[in-house]
């Protein structure tokens, strides 16, 4: 059970790979500059986004305001307030993506969450989109989409026995990984 | 709301934070809560107690927000008045 986090070249987002919710977020976040305005479209998606604040935490995810209700860290943390509720280790392995987009690069990666997420905790497969947004009078938020792709402990696929070489960090994993998905699998947007 | 001139206790908190939403230019935030709560983003079919939730949920982004700008919040004798810009 292995973590492990991937970036992905953001032309899956454009292409629609990534989903509807992704593409409607980057197309939005690239025509403004990032800068949001009041957008019923991004409104509807904010139910599945969780926001950052737009602050520098060394190896650390920076602290969420608002998750969203329709997010897949609702779903399977509900007794969970934020991100800094992950174990240190999880949260140093994913810090990266953060960091990046307070830089105002657009990020886009693939995890795994594996063992680093602590005991009890369910293994999955995520995509994850993170943008630098700020409105005209200054005010930054991170926006994060995070996508499940897939719940390996549902589907075994965290039993090292099973499709061993699916998802392994390095060289074009994801891409290789998504072929072998069932169809069903794939952006089944249950989003965190 | 209603057409009182007076406002009422509740009317007055979302107002504020509303007013804060505005001078920072992030009424977005007051409506991503509002989805998030009541699954639209029409605040103004909300009763006076509804907005005041959606208020209290928006109330610490906003001013915390607000302060790292410069926002100075009002000191009264009771301490911190968070809303003082209004007074």
């Amino acid at each position: 059970m292995d973590t492990f986090v991937e970036k992905l070249p953001l032309s899956h987002i454009e292409s629609g790979l990534a989903g509807e919710d992704a593409r409607y977020l980057y197309s939005y976040w690239r025509r403004n500059n990032g800068i949001i305005e009041q957008d019923s479209g991004l409104t509807e998606i904010s139910k599945r986004l969780m926001l950052f604040r737009p602050k520098l935490v060394l190896d650390d995810v920076p602290p969420s305001t608002l998750i969203g209700k329709d997010t897949t860290f609702r779903k399977y943390f509900p007794a969970r307030n934020e991100a800094a509720e992950f174990p240190q280790a999880y949260r140093r392995k994913i810090a990266h993506g953060y960091h990046a987009a307070l830089e105002n690069e657009p990020w886009f990666d693939v995890q795994k969450t594996g063992s680093l997420m602590g005991e009890g905790t369910p293994d999955l497969i995520l995509e994850r989109l993170i943008l630098k947004f700020r409105t005209s009078g200054g005010f930054e938020r991170l926006f994060c989409l995070m996508t499940l792709v897939e719940d390996t402990s549902r589907s075994r696929l965290s039993d090292p026995t099973h499709h061993h070489d699916r998802f392994q960090p390095g060289r074009d994993c994801y891409q290789s990984g998504l072929v072998h998905l069932p169809a069903t699998a794939q952006h089944s947007h249950v989003t965190w | 709301m209603s057409e009182s001139t007076e406002f009422s206790r509740l009317q007055l908190r979302f107002l504020q934070v509303w007013h804060l939403a505005a001078m920072y230019d992030c009424i977005y935030i007051l409506e991503f809560y509002c989805m998030d709560q009541f699954d639209h983003d029409r605040l103004t079919l909300l009763t006076d107690e509804e907005r005041a939730r959606v208020a209290e949920a928006a109330e610490a982004d906003i001013y915390d927000e607000a302060i790292a700008q410069g926002y100075q919040p009002a000191r009264t004798s009771h301490g911190v008045d968070p809303n003082g810009y209004l007074c």
